[in-house]
């Protein structure tokens, strides 16, 4: 192809929704002048709650690289510059094309980034299906569009890949200007009811505090390895092998029967455009932090794009809760009915501390563990919280935590 | 690399590998006093004697069933028929006998044979000495079927095929012999069930074999020209199938144009088609065009010919009407 | 003058003859309770012209057999239970139950093989012997066919190829009277085919087909010859198929008296009278009794032996490597 180059922004979009300010730049996937087609990932990025790859979503070539990797950006920062070539022409009528017909541009710029995020409209009833190319309906798919609902460039106003793409181009621009419309009322509804059913529970809570030193030590050991997983993938990789160790907290109640589960599976609460999700980690004491963090990857994307299957949401035996990202010191989740317990998980704070005499700094993050009393006892959840830290305080990548017991 | 016509190219590799290899032998009508009716066989009964090198009598029945048995009890036999028009003669032998020894006889025996033979239109031969019957031998399991479009190709497939254990039907095309290209020197051998991109380019792929792969590439040319890039894949082996190269390229255009000199309904460009639909429908931004040979037997009169049989205009055009659709 | 075979030979034939026979009446009661698959070509009444035929090869000769050839496969030295195998569809069977009793083929004994379509054997046999007298071996192709083939244009063709380029090679034509269900008057432009051989430059022989030593005999003098690198010859045994063209033959078409008068020339019974005279009626007792023991044990082994897995099916199409008898 001659037609001249034209360079598109590769832009940072809000991967975990609202609450996104800014992320880490883990790992670039690509160099200058490779070639990238739509959907190829670019460089992989960490969130306060998730790591996520940035794709492009026009071919081209990396013309240039923004920012460095360590670099910690904020959202709608130019990551890199993709050199596109100018959209192949239109034939308009069958076997009439001209051999002199200039090349039509492309108008307005192509945009590259994360996957856009449109909530996906009903499907059109049959009578008014369109007509839409295999390729575009394939696209459509994974971006999470409605191609029926789109106008077609192609004979017979067939919806194009090209028209699928531009689609998404616009709705990220769209996107980009005005941020995450409010998430649909019936959705609210339901999680308020599921949380006064909750409250109607006996719960109580209790705290510890836990060194983080070794989480952080953890972090650099991980990114070494080129495994993308976030602080709170180590967090569950701990409190799953601690649950299979603590089958009383691994539990649900139902009616005031407790019924002590075999597999582990962690619930991750996750917002998104649509309100809080809380997807699940299935088997996750079965699984290495590698693992858990493409799963909780999985559904952290699913859960964005409103694709969670039933399998993905339902069957949790604990939930973690994340706060770290805001620099809350210390909070109290709710139980979600009918598992046992909930982890807290807030930001760690630098306190000072005595070391073999020598004052210290440490970064110390306060637990706080919600229980059902119907379920489990104070002592219980004591116990199950020491173990916690340790597992915690001597976290290793590839043993999650230590399998000796002090109990 | 030396530069030589495609004739040339089939004769070097059979000088080669009748050299390399005394079980080689070459049998056919006119192989062998008179060197091929294209010269293909030229100077082999000279150098290698008429025991390996013999002429038959007009019986392409016989000579498939010969080369059969010749290569049961371990000869390499290089059939040639003269146009693959006779072929129709061959098939008892070619479907009923070899295709199925190796695999109905649970492996029991090989049957390494080539049968060469050439087709397609072009040079006024008339209804019985034009046909491309590609889809004929392409439909049978246990068979290879190649049809190289190039010189190098041509000898390279050449040489695989003498190697193979299995029967290989290679086939020629009579305005074939004549063209010219590099061939590499030394022990030039290119795998069966290999095709290759021969040019390539973005907005369609138009998937060819033989000389359809010529006209293929100079209707890119043209299209060119137009601001449309084509990829054009060579298959080379029409069976076994790339199937990967011809979806890879797919995905890559999203557009496909599929041409065999074949009769079209019931060719290979069918199965082309229908293969495009099976490995890259989700890349396809409109319907799989299919380009072959008029559905009539082929007229002699120079006129009704041309119009009967796809070339380089023909391939253009319906690249444009495959954008279009 | 070749040696007269001996009692011990003639009673080693007539055993032969008896399996056969018995293998036949078997399959035919299994039939008949709806035990066996397809149709089953029998050869009750040739079994002198089949033994007769095969019995005198030795191992490295190779025959191509027909669809009526369980003779045959005795003849040739074949393991009874893995015969019966294949026709029972069994993986032990010599071809893993793909091929059936029509395709039975044994690289290793030389008989390569069965086949299903008449005359599709004799130019595999030609190319057989093409293949010999490139090696320069003393090995013979024999292609065994029927009357029905001998109108083939696979045999006029092959004949006039062997006879051209004296191939050691032998046309063995059991002559049954029948092609089908049609009378050989009606198929045939001469009543006796070995008349043929003149216009094919090699000898033609016609014998007793019921008459073992008759058949055994001509078929000796057929392969020294070929041995001797004197070409080919065609030997017609005329015998009698005393049963219909398969087991789905309704019948009806064979007369009453030819059928009596055939009945009284059975060759099992003249081979029997024939041994009287050389062995006491105990020792033929014997072979007769180690015959039908023989046939009791292949058929109970072949019975239980197990079918092959359905995922055979996807054993490779193609050989990777060179396999021969």
């Amino acid at each position: 192809m001659s037609a001249p180059a034209q360079t598109v922004p590769v832009v940072l979009a809000a991967l975990g929704g609202e609450y996104m300010e800014s992320a880490l730049i883990v790992r670039w996937l690509v160099a200058i002048g490779d070639r990238v087609s739509a959907g190829a990932p670019l460089v992989v990025v960490e969130t306060a709650k998730a790591s996520a790859e940035v794709e492009a979503t026009v071919d081209g070539v990396v013309a240039a690289i923004r920012v460095e990797a360590g670099a910690e950006v904020e959202v709608g920062a130019v990551l890199a510059e993709l050199a596109v070539e100018a959209a192949m022409p239109v034939p308009s009528t069958a076997g009439s094309a001209s051999s002199d017909r200039p090349r039509e541009s492309t108008g307005a710029p192509a945009a590259a980034g994360a996957r856009p995020l449109e909530p996906r409209p009903a499907e059109h009833p049959a009578a008014e299906r369109r007509r839409v190319s295999p390729a575009a309906r394939r696209r459509a798919r994974e971006l999470g569009i409605d191609a029926g609902g789109l106008a077609g460039s192609g004979p017979l106003g067939r919806v194009l890949l090209r028209d699928v793409e531009s689609a998404a181009r616009e709705a990220m621009a769209a996107r980009r200007r005005s941020r995450v419309a409010p998430p649909p009322a019936d959705y609210r509804r339901a999680m308020a009811t599921h949380m006064a059913r909750a409250a109607a529970a006996p719960q109580f809570s209790v705290s510890m505090d836990v060194d983080w030193s070794a989480l952080e030590r953890a972090r650099e050991a991980v990114r070494a390895l080129d495994v993308a997983a976030s602080p709170n993938d180590m967090v569950v990789h701990a409190v799953s092998r601690v649950l299979a160790r603590s089958p009383e907290m691994n539990a649900w109640c139902r009616d005031g029967v407790v019924e002590r589960v075999a597999a582990v599976n962690v619930g991750v609460a996750i917002a998104t455009p649509g309100g809080l999700a809380v997807p699940v980690v299935r088997g996750a004491d079965r699984l290495g932090l590698a693992a858990i963090a493409a799963e909780t990857a999985r559904l952290g994307r699913a859960a964005r794009t409103g694709d969670l299957a039933p399998d993905d949401v339902l069957g949790a035996t604990f939930t973690v809760s994340n706060l770290a990202p805001y620099g809350v010191s210390e909070f109290r989740a709710v139980v979600s009915p009918p598992q046992a317990a909930i982890l807290a998980v807030p930001a760690a704070t630098d306190v000072l501390a005595l070391d073999g005499g020598r004052v210290v700094v440490r970064p110390v993050t306060r637990l706080t563990v919600t229980a059902d009393h119907r379920a489990v006892d104070g002592a219980q959840v004591a116990r199950f919280l020491r173990r916690l830290r340790r597992a915690l305080e001597r976290y290793g990548v590839d043993s999650g935590a230590p399998e000796n017991s002090e109990d | 690399m030396t530069r030589m016509r495609y004739a040339e190219a089939l004769n070097r590799a059979l000088h080669e590998e009748m050299a390399r290899d005394e079980r080689v032998c070459v049998i056919g009508e006119d192989v062998g006093i008179y060197g091929g009716v294209f010269k293909v066989t030229k100077g082999l009964r000279e150098r290698f004697g008429d025991l390996r090198v013999r002429d038959t009598p007009i019986s392409e029945q016989a000579m498939t069933g010969l080369a059969i048995g010749a290569a049961m009890v371990g000869r390499r036999p290089v059939l040639e028929i003269m146009y693959i028009d006779f072929l129709t003669l061959c098939l008892d032998q070619l479907v009923n006998q070899a295709s199925i020894v190796h695999y109905i006889w649970a492996g029991q025996a090989s049957l390494p044979f080539v049968l060469r033979t050439q087709g397609g239109a072009g040079a006024g031969a008339a209804a019985q000495h034009s046909k491309s019957l590609d889809a004929l031998v392409a439909h049978v399991p246990g068979l290879k079927v190649v049809a190289p479009a190039t010189p190098a190709d041509a000898s390279g497939l050449l040489v695989a095929a003498i190697r193979d254990p299995n029967p290989v039907v290679f086939l020629e095309h009579k305005l074939l012999y004549n063209t010219t290209g590099e061939v590499p020197e030394g022990d030039h051998v290119v795998p069966i069930g290999q095709a290759h991109v021969a040019r390539e380019g973005t907005d369609i792929t138009i998937v060819a074999s033989s000389k359809m792969t010529l006209d293929a590439l100079a209707a890119a040319e043209t299209l060119a020209a137009e601001g449309i890039d084509a990829e054009v894949v060579d298959l080379r082996t029409l069976r076994p199938l790339d199937r990967e190269t011809i979806a890879r390229s797919v995905r890559k255009t999203n557009r496909a144009l599929v041409v065999n000199e074949g009769w079209t309904t019931g060719g290979f460009g069918a199965e082309l088609s229908a293969v495009i639909m099976e490995d890259a429908f989700d890349w396809l931004d409109g319907p799989v065009r299919r380009l072959g040979t008029a559905d009539r037997p082929i007229p002699y009169s120079l006129p009704l010919e041309q119009a009967a049989v796809p070339d380089a205009a023909a391939i253009t055009r319906a690249a444009r009407l495959t954008l279009a659709g | 003058m070749r040696n007269a075979p001996s009692a011990e030979d003639i009673a080693r034939m007539y055993r032969q003859m008896l399996v056969v026979r018995a293998v036949e009446e078997q399959l035919a009661v299994l039939h008949r309770q709806g035990k066996t698959r397809g149709p089953i070509h029998t050869c009750i009444g040739q079994e002198a012209a089949g033994i007769g035929a095969t019995a005198p090869l030795e191992r490295e000769d190779v025959v191509t057999s027909t669809h009526r050839g369980h003779a045959h496969f005795v003849g040739k030295g074949l393991d009874l239970r893995r015969v019966l195998a294949e026709i029972f569809g069994r993986v032990t069977g010599y071809c893993r139950g793909r091929g059936g009793h029509m395709l039975v083929a044994s690289a290793a004994d030389g008989l390569l093989g069965g086949n299903g379509i008449v005359g599709g054997g004799i130019p595999i046999a030609l190319g057989q012997a093409f293949g010999f007298q490139l090696d320069g071996s003393r090995r013979v192709a024999v292609a065994i066919f029927g009357d029905g083939a001998a109108q083939e244009g696979t045999c006029h063709e092959a004949m006039n190829v062997a006879g051209l380029w004296k191939l050691p090679m032998v046309f063995f034509c059991e002559h049954n009277l029948y092609g089908l269900t049609v009378h050989a008057r009606y198929q045939s432009s001469v009543p006796d085919l070995h008349v043929r051989a003149a216009g094919y430059g090699m000898p033609g022989v016609m014998v007793d087909g019921n008459d073992l030593l008759a058949v055994h005999g001509a078929m000796r003098d057929a392969l020294d010859r070929a041995r001797r690198g004197d070409g080919p010859t065609f030997v017609e045994a005329k015998t009698y198929r005393m049963t219909g063209f398969s087991t789905s033959d309704m019948g009806g078409y064979q007369p009453e008296e030819e059928m009596r008068e055939w009945a009284a020339r059975d060759p099992i019974a003249r081979t029997r009278a024939l041994l009287a005279t050389m062995l006491d009626e105990s020792s033929l007792e014997a072979v007769e009794r180690a015959a039908a023991e023989e046939v009791e044990a292949a058929f109970a082994q072949a019975m239980a032996d197990p079918f092959p897995d359905a995922a055979e099916l996807d054993a490779p199409e193609y050989a990777v490597a060179e396999a021969r008898p």
